[in-house]
């Protein structure tokens, strides 16, 4: 019976590892604190905190309904640089739509990809993009692509070097995670206690710190030099200009938190994150959380997550069940899915202006390979794949 | 979190430990990675802790939000090959078929489809019920006995046709079997 084949085999033991039920609640408290001292961080730092236009229009959706995108949708596989092994995915893709970056090698050993005019080459430099300008700027990090690696530090790559970007004070590592048509360039450097700042690098001429701002992370950031940011653990979206004076953004009504992932011309979005019910189906729940940078609106988007927004305010994002997506006048369209997919779900990185290209990623099978050893045999393997979804 | 409530959590995290690493490890085929998403997941329940009277089976809300980790990892193509090749190095009787059944097995369901293969180790590994597969995987019930159902016969048909060879080729030059 394949069903006692199947109890033998799961009696197996499972390799020991160092795990402890101990360890376990020690890290969680480590996160949760550090989750805390963010938030608290952020109140006691940031002095011009003021709540963004007191008569800002906030106003509730109720989850929209989710389609299929119409047939002029599609989707491709990007090419993928020759002498890849493992898999490669899109990162980001720049306003115009003219640049596609995306991310290869292990991730003690990241490599950068750059899609352009049809062709796609592996930077020489190695770095993890994060974002991409219409000039081709590129900014990320070097260092392991793994969360919160000390060594990670901001570079910017100007289409023929890789130019680091300078930490501040304290500053013991970093990621820039935006670049605007300008240069400018936004990230977070994490300082010796472990805090972070966001920081905002002015790169005409030479490359310069303009503002930090304590106890927030820097995500997004304009052509009018508009960011946006503070990382996920915390509790507050916050928008902010050159100066420095910073503002909190409105959480919407029907959501408990929100933070700001990405901005591009008036929009910034972001995940909000729902009360809970007390229904399992809590953990499945997507919402997004998109303002209207001029008017002060805040609008609550719920059955998407807001990873990016478009500068016509088209929100970019995934699912409940992980269907890369997007919301657009209030309706949700699922993005179409190769063929040759073996999950039914993708990421999504980048949007262009206009809200009609998406790049991201989805898994395909890459077939059976045989691994090495005494006991070599095969087994199926899958790759991470970029593709691009044009006329959405 | 109050003291009593860490208790109760620690208790509960030490009881479950096992069969979370085991899950996650039947999803990534990678210890460490297994780890930490089951210390992702972990981190999440004690946030909620105190918020989870009303949750029907916590078992399930628990492994839904491992496995959900671990998929989050493969989409972040940290884990590229879903079952690797390191097997437990531990003696095993000649002629006992133990070492077969493993890799044949594990070689098997590497053949299946992702959410096939989650719903099979899920159901059939990890034991949980047909009602606590289909809320970890965000489905009816029906389609996680559709797809436990398509998975058996897959399984069924690579294991006919591929057990002989397998059992050659493991039991033949491996850890100085006589």
């Amino acid at each position: 019976m394949i069903e006692d084949t199947l109890h033998r085999y799961a009696r197996h033991d499972v390799p020991a590892s160092g795990l402890r039920a101990a360890d376990v609640l020690i890290e969680a408290r480590r996160r949760t604190r550090r989750r805390t001292r963010l938030v608290g961080a952020v109140a006691g730092a940031v002095t011009a905190l003021v709540a963004f236009g007191a008569a800002a229009v906030v106003r509730t959706v109720s989850a929209a309904p989710i389609t299929a995108a119409g047939s002029g949708c599609v989707v491709e596989l990007l090419d993928v640089p020759a002498g890849t092994t493992g898999g490669v995915e899109a990162t980001g893709v720049d306003p115009s739509g003219r640049y596609v970056i995306g991310l290869t090698g292990a991730r003690e050993t990241p490599r950068a990809v750059l899609w352009t005019d049809e062709t796609v080459t592996i930077l020489p430099a190695a770095f993890t993009p994060q974002a991409v300008n219409p000039a081709g700027v590129i900014v990320g990090f070097t260092g392991p692509n793994q969360h919160d690696d000390p060594q990670q530090r901001p570079v910017l790559y100007d289409g023929a070097r890789l130019v680091p970007l300078p930490l501040p004070d304290r500053g013991v590592s970093g990621v820039a995670y935006a670049v605007n048509s300008d240069g400018d360039v936004l990230g977070t450097v994490i300082r010796a206690d472990g805090s972070p700042a966001a920081v905002r690098w002015s790169t005409t001429g030479t490359v310069a710190i303009v503002t930090t701002v304590a106890g927030a992370s820097g995500l997004g950031l304009n052509d009018n030099g508009v960011a946006v940011g503070f990382d996920l653990p915390a509790q507050h979206a916050l928008r902010w200009t050159a100066d420095g004076v910073a503002t909190a953004l409105p959480v919407p009504r029907g959501a408990e938190s929100a933070s700001a992932a990405a901005v591009m011309d008036e929009w910034a979005v972001g995940d909000a994150s729902l009360p809970s019910t007390g229904s399992k189906n809590d953990l499945t729940t997507q919402a997004a959380v998109r303002w209207n940078l001029r008017t002060g609106s805040a609008e609550l988007i719920s059955g998407i997550s807001g990873l990016r927004v478009s500068a016509s305010g088209t929100v970019a994002g995934t699912t409940g069940t992980g269907a890369p997506a997007l919301w657009r006048n209030g309706r949700i369209r699922t993005l179409p899915l190769p063929p040759a997919r073996i999950y039914p779900g993708g990421s999504v990185s980048g949007i262009t202006a206009d809200g009609h290209s998406l790049v991201g990623s989805v898994e395909v099978s890459a077939g059976p390979i045989n691994t090495s050893g005494p006991d070599s045999h095969s087994v199926v393997s899958d790759l991470t794949v970029p593709v691009v979804w044009r006329g959405c | 979190m109050r003291t009593e409530q860490e208790r109760e959590y620690v208790e509960y995290v030490q009881s479950r430990l096992p069969s979370l690493r085991r899950t996650a490890y039947l999803v990534l085929g990678d210890v460490d990675r297994a780890d930490d998403a089951v210390q992702d997941a972990l981190t999440v329940l004690y946030r909620r802790w105190g918020r989870l009277t009303e949750v029907a089976s916590v078992d399930a809300y628990v492994h839904t939000m491992v496995v959900r980790a671990c998929l989050a990892y493969r989409r972040r193509g940290w884990s590229r090959v879903l079952l690797r090749g390191d097997l437990p190095d531990s003696a095993v009787e000649s002629g006992s078929g133990r070492v077969d059944d493993r890799v044949v097995v594990r070689e098997a369901l590497g053949h299946l489809p992702v959410r096939q293969r989650i719903a099979v180790i899920l159901r059939y590994l990890c034991d949980l019920p047909v009602a606590d597969v289909a809320q970890v995987l965000g489905c009816s019930e029906g389609t996680v006995k559709s797809r436990t159902h398509h998975g058996l016969r897959a399984l069924r048909a690579v294991l006919d046709e591929r057990a002989p060879a397998s059992v050659a080729a493991a039991a033949a030059p491996r850890r100085g079997q006589a």
